[in-house]
C-alpha cells in the first residue's frame, strides 16, 4: 500500500507537471505584437442616444457594405418596440443590439484556443479568424447575443468597431456616419475632451445586463418619450 | 415557439448526443475500477461487466469527441484546439482532461487486460510485453489518476453548460453535479447491459454490487433535481422563468416528467427495489431497468440542453 | 420580380373585399359614374388611374376621393387636390385615404405609419394613380434612404 500511495502521488506529480507545460503554447491574445502595456491610452466605447434614433436602420445597411457581412446575418441590429401612445401621437423606442465590447467578455473567456480576444491596445474585443474552429462556445456565452457564424468564413464574427475596414484609415465605425441623427457616437473613454466622455458626462446613460458582471462598453441613453415601463 | 427550433438556440441535439457519451464512458469506467476494487481484484479481467465497460468507455468517449469535431463549423480545423489553450475556458480545459483520460483509460485498460494481451501476443512483440508489465507495477497510480480523471469528465459536461451566463437555467451551480450523477448512473446502467448482453449473469456478484451503488445513486438524483429547480425558482426573475417554462405543459414538460422522472429514475428506482426483495434477478429485469436508465439520462441532456437555451436573462 | 410582400396582400385582399361590396350595389353609382367619366374628358392624362385603386371591382370614381366637382373647371373650386402644391393639410388629405383604410392595419404592415400619422399627408410617400406605388417596391436600402432624406440632421 506504502508503494501504491508513493506510485500515485508520482503520477500525480506528473500531471501537474505536464500542466503547467501548456502555459508555454497558451497564448490568447492573437496578434501581441506590442507588449501590453499597464494603462493603455486607447479604450474605444460607443453611445447610442435612442431619443435621437429613428429606427431607420442605415447604420445596419452601412454596416453591411463597409464590412461585406452578408445577407441572413448582421453584426448590429435595432431593436424596436411600441407602438406607444394613442393615434395619431404614438411612438416608438430603439435600442441597439451589437457587440458590447466587454471589459470582462464571457466570450473571451469561453473561447477555448483564445480566437475571441480583447485587443489591448483599444479594448476592442476582436475574432481571430483564423484560430477559430466554429464551436460556437461564444456564441452560447454571449449574454448580449450579438455573436454570428459567418456564413462564407465559417467563423465566428461580430461587430469590432470597424476595427479592420475603417479605424485603421483613421475614420469612424460606417454606422456612426450613417447615421442621420447623429444618435451614434463614437470615441475613446480615457480621453477625457471627447465627443463620447462628454456626452456621458452631460446625460445619464445605462448599459445592457451589468448585473453579469461583463462591464459593457456600449452606451445608451434611455428614451424619454413613450409610457413609463415596469 | 417549436420545441427544436427557436430563437437564441446555439447549440443543438449533437451536442446532447455528446454530453451523453461522454458522461456515460466516464461512469462505465467509474464502475468498472470499484468492480476490480472492491469484488474481483484480479478475476477482473474475464467478467463479462467489467469487459463490457472496457468497451464501452472508449467507444464512447471516441463517439462522443466525433460528433463534437463534426459539429464545430470547420471540423477539420479541430487540431487547433489541441494545440492552443485558454486557462479560463471550460472547454479549453475539458480537451485537456478529455485527452489524459483517453490515456489513462488505454493504460488502465491494458493492465486489467495484461494476462490475455500477454496470452495472445505470446513471444511476439516483447516492448510491448515490457511497456505492460511496468504498466502493471503503476496500476494503484493509474487507477487512482482515472478515478479523478473520470470524475472530472463527468463534472465538465455539466461546467460546459454552467458556464454559460446568459442562461439562468445552464448557469446553476447544481448542474455539474447533477451532470456528474447522471452520468455515473448511466455508466452504470450501460455497463449492466452491455455485461448481460455478453452473456454475463443477471443474477452474479457484479450485478448486485451495482444496484447497491445504483439504487442511493438515483435517490441522489432525484434530490440534486429538486434542489436544482427549487433554487432556480426562489431565485425569482428569469431564473424562475427558465424553470416554469421547462417544467410546465408542452413538450419538454412531457419529456421531463415523463421521460427524465418517470422512465428515468422512477422505474429503475422501483425495479431495483423489487430486484432487491425478489430471489434472483433475470436476464430481461437487468436489461430494461438499464435501458430505463440509459434513456431517462439521455431525455435529462436534451431536456437541459434545450430547455436551458429557451430563456436568457 | 415581383414579389407577393404582406403589404400587397393586404391591398389585395382588401381589393377585393371592396370590390365585392362594389359589384352588390353598383347600379345605385351608375349617375356617379357618368360624373367620373366626364373628368375624363378633360383630364386624359392626369386624370387615369392605373394601380390597384383601378381595380375594376373597387369601382373607385374620381370624385371618391377628389370631391364633387362643384363649380370646377371655373374659380373657387372646392376639389381635393394632392401632392406637393395641395392646399389641403396632411391631416385632411389623409382622412380622405382613411375613409377606406383602416390606420391600425397600416400601422401593423408598416410601423412607420403610426409616426407619421399626423405629420405627412399619404400623398408624400405614396401614388395612386400610376400602374406601381413607388413604396411598394422599395427595397431595405432605398427604406432607409427614405428615413435618411427627410431626418438627416446638418453636421
Amino acid at each position: 500500500m506504502q508503494v501504491s500511495k508513493r506510485q500515485f502521488l508520482k503520477g500525480v506529480g506528473a500531471l501537474l507537471a505536464g500542466a503547467s507545460f501548456y502555459g508555454v503554447t497558451r497564448s490568447p491574445q492573437a496578434d501581441s505584437t506590442q507588449a501590453a502595456e499597464a494603462t493603455p491610452e486607447i479604450k474605444y466605447a460607443m453611445v447610442h442616444d435612442e431619443n435621437a434614433c429613428i429606427g431607420c436602420n442605415a447604420c445596419i445597411d452601412a454596416c453591411r457594405e463597409v464590412n461585406h457581412v452578408p445577407d441572413g446575418v448582421s453584426r448590429v441590429k435595432i431593436e424596436r418596440s411600441g407602438p406607444f401612445g394613442e393615434y395619431p401621437e404614438q411612438s416608438y423606442r430603439f435600442s441597439r443590439v451589437s457587440c458590447q465590447h466587454c471589459e470582462a467578455a464571457p466570450c473571451v473567456r469561453v473561447c477555448p484556443t483564445g480566437a475571441a480576444y480583447i485587443d489591448k491596445a483599444t479594448g476592442i474585443v476582436a475574432v481571430n479568424s483564423d484560430r477559430c474552429v466554429g464551436c460556437q462556445y461564444c456564441i452560447a456565452a454571449c449574454p448580449y447575443q450579438v455573436r454570428y457564424i459567418h456564413p462564407e468564413t465559417r467563423t465566428a464574427d461580430k461587430c469590432d468597431f470597424c476595427q479592420k475596414s475603417r479605424l485603421a484609415k483613421g475614420l469612424e465605425p460606417a454606422c456612426v456616419e450613417a447615421c442621420p441623427t447623429k444618435a451614434l457616437t463614437f470615441g475613446n473613454l480615457k480621453d477625457p475632451e471627447s465627443d463620447l466622455v462628454k456626452l456621458l458626462k452631460a446625460k445619464p446613460s445605462y448599459r445592457a445586463k451589468v448585473d453579469l458582471g461583463t462591464r459593457p462598453k456600449l452606451f445608451h441613453i434611455q428614451t424619454i418619450d413613450g409610457e413609463i415601463m415596469l | 415557439m417549436s420545441a427544436f427550433h427557436f430563437e437564441g438556440l446555439v447549440w443543438h441535439w449533437p451536442i446532447a448526443i455528446y454530453l451523453f457519451l461522454a458522461g456515460l464512458s466516464a461512469g462505465a469506467v467509474f464502475f468498472a475500477i470499484m468492480l476490480k476494487h472492491f469484488k474481483l481484484a484480479h478475476e477482473a479481467w474475464h467478467s463479462p461487466f467489467v469487459q463490457a465497460a472496457a468497451i464501452i468507455a472508449p467507444v464512447a468517449v471516441f463517439g462522443g469527441l466525433g460528433i463534437l469535431v463534426f459539429d464545430l463549423t470547420r471540423p477539420l480545423d479541430f487540431w487547433k484546439i489541441l494545440v492552443f489553450y485558454n486557462t479560463t475556458s471550460v472547454m479549453s480545459m475539458g480537451v485537456l482532461v478529455l485527452m489524459a483520460y483517453q490515456l489513462v483509460l488505454f493504460a488502465w485498460i491494458a493492465c486489467v487486460f495484461q494476462r490475455r494481451i500477454t496470452q495472445l501476443l505470446g513471444k511476439r512483440l516483447p516492448i510491448v510485453q515490457r511497456l505492460l508489465n511496468w504498466l502493471v507495477k503503476q496500476e494503484a497510480a493509474i487507477t487512482g489518476i482515472l478515478v479523478i480523471l473520470a470524475i472530472s469528465l463527468g463534472a465538465y459536461t455539466g461546467f460546459l453548460l454552467s458556464a454559460l451566463i446568459g442562461f439562468p437555467l445552464l448557469n446553476n451551480p447544481v448542474l455539474p453535479l447533477l451532470f456528474l450523477i447522471s452520468g455515473l448512473s448511466s455508466g452504470a446502467a450501460a455497463t449492466l447491459l452491455g455485461g448481460v448482453l455478453l452473456r454475463g449473469n443477471p443474477n452474479g456478484v457484479e450485478v448486485r454490487f451495482i444496484h447497491g451503488i445504483e439504487i442511493p445513486l438515483i435517490l441522489v438524483e432525484i434530490g440534486l433535481l429538486f434542489t436544482f429547480f427549487a433554487g432556480l425558482i426562489l431565485s425569482g426573475g428569469q431564473s424562475q422563468v427558465a424553470a416554469l417554462n421547462a417544467l410546465g405543459f408542452g413538450f419538454w414538460g412531457w419529456i421531463f416528467w415523463a421521460g427524465v422522472i418517470g422512465i428515468g429514475l422512477t422505474l429503475p428506482l422501483a425495479f431495483n427495489l423489487w430486484m432487491k426483495v425478489s430471489a434472483d434477478r433475470k436476464f430481461a429485469y437487468v436489461a430494461v431497468t438499464a435501458s430505463f436508465s440509459l434513456i431517462g439520462v439521455f431525455l435529462l441532456r436534451n431536456f437541459i440542453l434545450y430547455t436551458g437555451q429557451m430563456t436568457g436573462t | 420580380m415581383y414579389r407577393i410582400t404582406p403589404c400587397t396582400a393586404l391591398l389585395l385582399v382588401s381589393a377585393l373585399a371592396l370590390g365585392l361590396t362594389g359589384l352588390m350595389s353598383a347600379s345605385t353609382f351608375a349617375a356617379d359614374e357618368q360624373a367620373s367619366r366626364s373628368c375624363i374628358k378633360c383630364h386624359k392624362r392626369n386624370g387615369k388611374l392605373e394601380g390597384v385603386h383601378a381595380s375594376p371591382g373597387l369601382a373607385i370614381l374620381c370624385q371618391d376621393c377628389h370631391g364633387p366637382k362643384g363649380t370646377h373647371p371655373k374659380k373657387g373650386s372646392t376639389l381635393n387636390t394632392f401632392g406637393p402644391d395641395s392646399p389641403l393639410t396632411a391631416e385632411q388629405r389623409t382622412e380622405i385615404c382613411l375613409t377606406c383604410h383602416d390606420h391600425q392595419a397600416l400601422g401593423e404592415v408598416e410601423w412607420t405609419h403610426n409616426v407619421h400619422a399626423n405629420r405627412l399627408g399619404c400623398d408624400q410617400c405614396h401614388k395612386l394613380h400610376p400602374e406601381t406605388d413607388p413604396m411598394l417596391s422599395l427595397n431595405t436600402q432605398q427604406h432607409s434612404q427614405l428615413c435618411v432624406g427627410c431626418h438627416k440632421v446638418k453636421q
